[in-house]
Parts: structure tokens; sequence; C-alpha cells
């Protein structure tokens, strides 16, 4: 089963974006879109996860509250460089489901993602959902 | 009515007495556990609504310490909403309790650093309350004078085994779940019991919103696990019309499922066990009517998947309950022997257990010798070896459980047993219920007609002599025979598997025999009609196949009678048999519906005539039913769509 990843950046060719992206290939494709164009696109595909660049984007909790009423169904993964519990907390009481360290190793990444996917506790992947 | 409650959990007795303190006065109810095991009593007994947690709750100064955490994670009290306390909050700590997803919310709500003061964990308990615990302390709750219903008289009913210091609490934990449940309303009225099955129970619940508005709805409430297997299986399998799960809510004990029946008026909802015992005939067939062609046929229609991994009977053992845990054949064998015993000094019949069976002795009557209807359930059905079709059936029907609206359209509210069933199960339940459970008899001769008139078919659609049974019982054949057509037409004619039903169904309703217990006449009565009716059931499976569809060649001899194969037809009436004349003419070929009415009845033909059209279709189906062995599935009087009729002579199946 292959996977449909959005990467929410207002810094579409930054490093970690290929990184992500090379990180995931064995799971899927990875989409970038900026944070207006993200809020767009959620509304016509859905994706298996949304990762937010916490570095590359306004407001980590404004942008996560925005996807999640959106989508309700919506897995956000904040990854950030500089991780707080303090802030940990603010992303994930937006409705984010995991805040994750923007590893720069592509195994830690897609371990992850892989784990996030795989728990049968998060809402399942039912029609179509975030599959190609 | 019940105080916002509250478990502070942490092993620093300073700070947790002093943080209970500003709790207190702001009007929580507090309880304190400075271990893990007194926290863990607290929850398993009281009442709490919800849990602030500190994470290291062994040692303060052992960073591998998450006594806490791992407390939070234990499924069991997953319906409490959880605070994490953190003395040194990293944020691995936080993703791990605010980033874990349980069920439908994450392992707690909230994360505070101690530091962060003790403003910080009210405003934090407030939106917990706010958010998550959302129960209406305010709700208005009347309870039906009636039945003296109350919350401690439910909580027994749902924890017969729980001391009496602990049902307190559960009583309070029940009252707190129709709290939750019903929190968007200001006034709730509990009605009588409706049903009461393994440890759940079912209600009617009038409820009032502030603006007046009332919806009635329907309360199934239960120990928590099995009732939130119950939903899921619910929620995989029942269809969509029918009762609708608008609401559920758990608590550590219970569960609570709030159903809305659509147009029913819950004054008026009566079982079907009320129905039948009111004696009125005719809602009561409409009420079965409704139950067989709309309500279950609308959970058959949702699957079917053929059983290739058993034989049927043990498909059946499987279905009645006969295979669970500790339930050997040698401890039902047992159980049938015990029943032997405590049943033989009924006045009018004597039973003894024999070697290979069971005999029964009626007065002035030779002695009837019959297998070991145990045996015959634990042994392949030879005469039967045809394809076990399964659908999707809501479970384990009873005269209670099944409820009737004043249009006596049913409804289904007890699906514990949910799922692919053997599509003969839920037709064998309801016969079952009306010969056992509802329907009366004054002694085991009058049981004896009954069961000889129940087993005589050789097709499920016969009809039964209800002539040959007591008046009393009348009413019951009737409806049986309801039953069992549309059992045929939904599953074929071949009673075998039908028969082989019921008797799966006995035999577990006689495992259910308690020798310990004090039988009531009319109970010991009843067994007895059980152990009758497994006998010559058993006796019935055994003779030699009996004969169904196709039946043979239909042809008219040289007098103008119908046969099929071996069988006469006696019962066609005048134009029934000038019909059957006129196609068996022209055999194998076309005969339209002009020719019909000009032939059978007489008439120009008139084209697009509504009524008439009404009268053709009227006489085929009449037809159909007395020359068919499944008039729904034709084999000799064949449609041809648009134009009229054909006689197959030989018979052959039309989709």
């Amino acid at each position: 089963m292959k996977y449909l990843f959005l990467l929410v950046s207002n810094k579409p060719s930054a490093q970690w974006a290929s990184i992500l992206r090379e990180a995931l290939s064995p799971l899927g494709k990875l989409h970038i879109a900026s944070e207006a164009d993200a809020l767009h696109k959620v509304l016509v595909q859905h994706y298996a996860a949304v990762i937010v660049d916490a570095g590359a984007v306004h407001d980590v909790a404004s942008i996560t509250r925005d996807l999640c009423q959106r989508w309700p169904q919506a897995r956000v993964v904040i990854a950030t460089t500089s991780p707080t519990w303090k802030r940990a907390r603010e992303a994930l009481q937006a409705g984010a489901t995991d805040y994750i360290r923007k590893s720069l190793d592509k195994k830690e990444l897609y371990s992850e993602i892989k784990a996030m996917l795989s728990s049968s506790l998060l809402p399942s992947l039912s029609q179509n959902g975030g599959n190609i | 009515m019940s105080q916002p409650t509250v478990l502070f959990v942490d092993n620093v007795p300073e700070f947790l007495d002093t943080r209970a303190e500003f709790l207190e006065n702001a009007g929580y109810r507090v309880h304190k556990a400075y271990t893990i095991e007194q926290a863990e009593r607290f929850l398993d007994d009281n009442l709490v609504h919800l849990a602030i947690l500190d994470i290291r709750m062994v040692n303060d100064d052992d960073d591998k310490d998450i006594s806490g955490l791992i407390l939070a994670k234990d499924p069991v009290y997953q319906p409490v909403p959880k605070i994490i306390l953190a003395g040194f909050p990293t944020f691995q700590l936080v993703r791990e309790a605010l980033g874990s997803v349980v069920h439908t919310r994450p392992l707690a709500v909230d994360f505070l650093d101690k530091r962060e003061g003790p403003q910080a964990m009210l405003q934090a308990v407030g939106k917990a309350f706010e958010k998550y615990v959302r129960f209406n302390q305010n709700l208005r709750i009347d309870w039906d004078q009636r039945e003296s219903l109350t919350p401690l008289h439910l909580a027994r009913l749902l924890n017969p085994d729980a001391p009496n210091e602990i049902l307190v609490y559960r009583a309070d934990e029940l009252e707190d779940l129709l709290r939750h449940v019903f929190c968007d309303y200001q006034q709730v009225r509990i009605g009588r019991l409706l049903w009461h099955i393994d440890r759940r129970l079912c209600v009617p619940v009038l409820a009032q919103s502030a603006q007046q508005a009332t919806d009635a709805r329907i309360l199934v409430c239960g120990e928590r696990k099995p009732l939130k297997q119950e939903l899921a299986r619910m929620q995989e399998l029942a269809p969509e019309h029918g009762s609708e799960l608008v609401g559920e809510f758990e608590t550590v004990h219970f569960c609570g499922a709030i159903y809305a029946l659509a147009d029913a008026q819950l004054e008026s909802i009566q079982t079907l066990r009320e129905l039948f015992q009111s004696g009125k005939k005719r809602p009561l067939k409409t009420a079965l009517d409704h139950l067989l062609k709309d309500t279950l046929a609308a959970w058959h229609r949702r699957g079917r998947v053929l059983e290739e991994s058993g034989h049927l009977m043990e498909v059946y053992r499987i279905w009645a309950g006969l295979d669970k845990d500790g339930m050997s054949r040698s401890k039902v064998k047992d159980r049938v022997e015990d029943l032997i015993q405590t049943s033989r000094t009924l006045s009018a019949v004597e039973i003894q257990s024999l070697d290979q069976g069971i005999m029964f002795q009626f007065p002035q009557q030779p002695l009837l010798s019959y297998p070991n209807p145990v045996a015959t359930l634990y042994t392949p059905l030879e005469s039967y070896a045809g394809p076990i079709v399964c659908r999707v059936s809501p479970g384990r029907l009873t005269p209670d459980n099944v409820l009737v609206d004043a249009e006596q359209r049913t409804w289904l509210t007890d699906l514990a047993r949910a799922g692919q069933a053997p599509q003969w199960w839920d037709f064998v339940c309801l016969e079952a219920l009306i010969r056992f459970d509802l329907s009366q008899a004054p002694d085991m001769l009058a049981w004896q007609e009954f069961e000889e008139c129940l087993i005589q078919p050789n097709v499920l659609h016969d009809r039964l002599r209800e002539q040959d049974v007591l008046q009393d019982l009348r009413m019951s054949v009737t409806l049986i025979e309801q039953i069992r057509r549309q059992a045929g037409s939904e599953a074929g004619p071949d009673p075998r598997p039908y028969y082989a039903g019921l008797l799966a169904w006995i035999v577990d309703a006689i495992a259910q025999h308690d020798p310990n217990r004090l039988y009531t006449p009319a109970e010991q009565m009843r067994n007895a009609h059980l152990l009758l009716a497994a006998a010559m059931l058993t006796k019935r499976l055994g003779q030699s196949p009996i004969q169904v569809s196709p039946g043979g060649t239909l042809r008219l001899d040289e007098k103008g009678t119908v046969w099929i194969g071996k069988r006469r037809v006696d019962e066609l009436g005048g134009q029934e048999l000038d019909l059957l004349h006129l196609l068996y003419k022209q055999q194998g070929q076309l005969v339209e519906r002009a020719r019909i009415v000009e032939s059978v009845f007489g008439e120009p033909y008139v084209e697009g005539d509504k009524h008439l059209e009404g009268r053709i279709n009227s006489l085929i189906r009449r037809l159909r039913v007395k020359v068919e062995p499944n008039s729904r599935r034709p084999r000799y009087l064949l449609t041809v769509k648009g134009k009229g009729y054909r006689l197959q002579a030989e018979g052959e199946m039309q989709e």
C-alpha cells in the first residue's frame, strides 16, 4: 500500500524537505504546500499524514487548528528542530497527532511516520483516505 | 446528585494536600492517593470524574520512573480523563501523554508542570471538566414509579455479585452515566425496565431540552467491556434502518448506548411477550410480519457467506452457545440426564432415560421411545449435505428483546450476539420462543399433540394442521406457520436444517438447567416439554431423507388430476385448475396474459387494465402456493417477463 503525505512549509526548497521526501519514498509520495495551499489541498485530497515544518510556518498551533477544522480526521505531525515541552503541549492540544524532532536521519524519520501509520488506534485509512 | 470528583495522585503528601485544598475550595470533591495501589483502589471502587496523576510515583529522583504514566495507560481506566503532572517535564513525556491516541482521545487531556502553580492547575481542571467530563450536574432525573426503578436497583441488576458498599458507588456511577449521556438536556424521565439479559438492561427515556423539545430514546446499558464490543459489532453489522445509535458513553465500569426509534411512541412500546400475552391475534400477526419481512430481512440482506469449515450441527452448537468454555458434550449429556430425573415426577407423563435415548409413557398410550438428542446434536447430520449459508443476524431473539410499537413495527436493541449465523437461525429462535417461552398448555398431552403437529411438514411452507391441537395453542401454530413460510422463502423449503437448528436451541435451553434450583410446576412442565420436543425432533431428523423440491415431474392424468412426482395436488379450485390445464396443454411454450384472461376468466382482455392484471397475478400466486415447493422460487410455473407464463413440467429454477 502506498500513501500520500503532505509537507506544510513556506520554504519548499529547504534541504529538509528533500530529506523527508527520500525518507518517506518507501511508504509513498510527498506533496509540499505552503500554509495557504495546504488548507485548500486537505479539502480535495486526503493524506495519510500532514507534516508541518514548525520552522517554516507562521504559527504552529494556528495552522494545526485550521487543518484539523477543515479535515477532522487529519493526522498532523509537527516536526521541529527545537522541541520544547510547552510547544509540544500547545501543538498537541491544538489537535496535532504527534510532535517529533526534525531529524536529518532518514531512518529515524521513516520509523516515526511508519509507527504512527501502523497505530491501530488511529482512525483507519478507509475509503482510500491517504492511499494512492 | 454527584459532585464533580477528582482523584489526585501524588507521592509527595505536602504537595498533594496543598493542591487538593485549592481544588476543594473551588468546589470539587477530592480523593487523595499517595501510591499507585491506592489510586487503583479508588478508581476500581469509587466514582471519579477526572484524575490528576504525577508521573514519578515511586522515586522523584529517578528519571526512569514513569509509574504514573503507566497507570494512565491502563485501558481499564481509559474512560476517566486525566491530567498528567510532572516535576521535570520533557517534550517526549508530553508527546507520550498528549500525543498517544487511545480509542478516540489521547492518553491525557492536559499536561502540567508542577511549578506552574495552583491557578494553572485549577484552570486546567476547569477546562477538562468543561470539555471532557461534560456531565450535567443539574439534570433532573425522574425514575419510573411503577417498578420502583432506582439507580441502586439498576446497579444491582448489572452487578449482582458486588457487595453493598460498592453498589452505592456503582449506583452513583450509573446516575453519572445518565448525566453524561443526556448532558444536553435539562430533564429526563426513565421508564420501566423493558428487558434485562446477561448484565445488560434496556429502559425507555423521555428527554426534554431547555427549549422544551422532547426526544424519546431507548437506553441500553451494561458492563463496559461487553457492551463496547456489542456496539462495535452493531456498527459493523447493523442495517441502516431500524434502531439508530445516537449516543454512547462509558465510565470505568459501565457503558451506555442511546437509540432513537424513528417515530415510535415510547409510552406504547411493549415487548413481544407482552403483545403475545394480550391475546390480540391481528396485531401479533402484523408485528411478526414486520419483524420477518422488514426488520430481520434488512439484517439478512447485509451479507451472505458460505460456512465451509464445519458441519451444520457444529455450526449450530456454536451459535446456540453450546460450545462455550466449560460446556463439553458430556456436561450437556449430564444436564439432560438431570432434567430427565427431575421431570420424571410430572403427573401426566413418565420420562425415563434409556441406554441410547429417552422414553415417554403417557397414560393409556403405548410406550414412546426416542433416540438421544445429545448424540444427534454432536454428530454430523447425514441426511443434509447442502451448503451452510450464513447471513448477518442480530443475535439471539427472545420474547423480551423484541420491542413492538403501537403500529406493530418491531425494533431490536439487544445485539450482544450479532454476527454471521446459519440462515435459519433467526427463524428458529422466533419459533422456539413461541413454542417454549410464550405458549401455554395445561398438560403434557397437549404438548405432545402440539409437537406432533409441528414436526409433520416435509417442506417448510406446508400448512400446519392446527385443528389437531388444543384451541389455546392454535394461535401459536398460526404464528409458527408464518415464520416457516418466511424461512422457506429466504432459505429454501428443506426443513431438515431448520429442525436441526431447533434441536440445537432446545438442547441449549436444557443445558441451562440447574439441578440445585427449585423449579415451579410450570417451569417443570416447560422442562419436560423441552425434553419431549428434543426427542421428537431427533427422531424426525433420523428418518429417511425428507423428500423436498423438486419433487418430480408435474403431470395431469387422464382424469385431469394434478400430480407432482408421487404427490397428488388436491386443493386446486376452479380457475386454478383451468389455468393449470391451459398451461399444461402448451407446456414449455409461452401463454400470453391475454390468452389467460380469455380462456380462464372468459372475458375480453383489455391491455393496461390494472384490475385485470391484478386478478391474473393473484391467480398465478395462488396456484404457485399450491403447486410449487417454494412459491417465491417457482420451478414449474415460470414468468416470461412482460408477456405471460409457461409451464415447465420437469421443473427448472428461475432466478
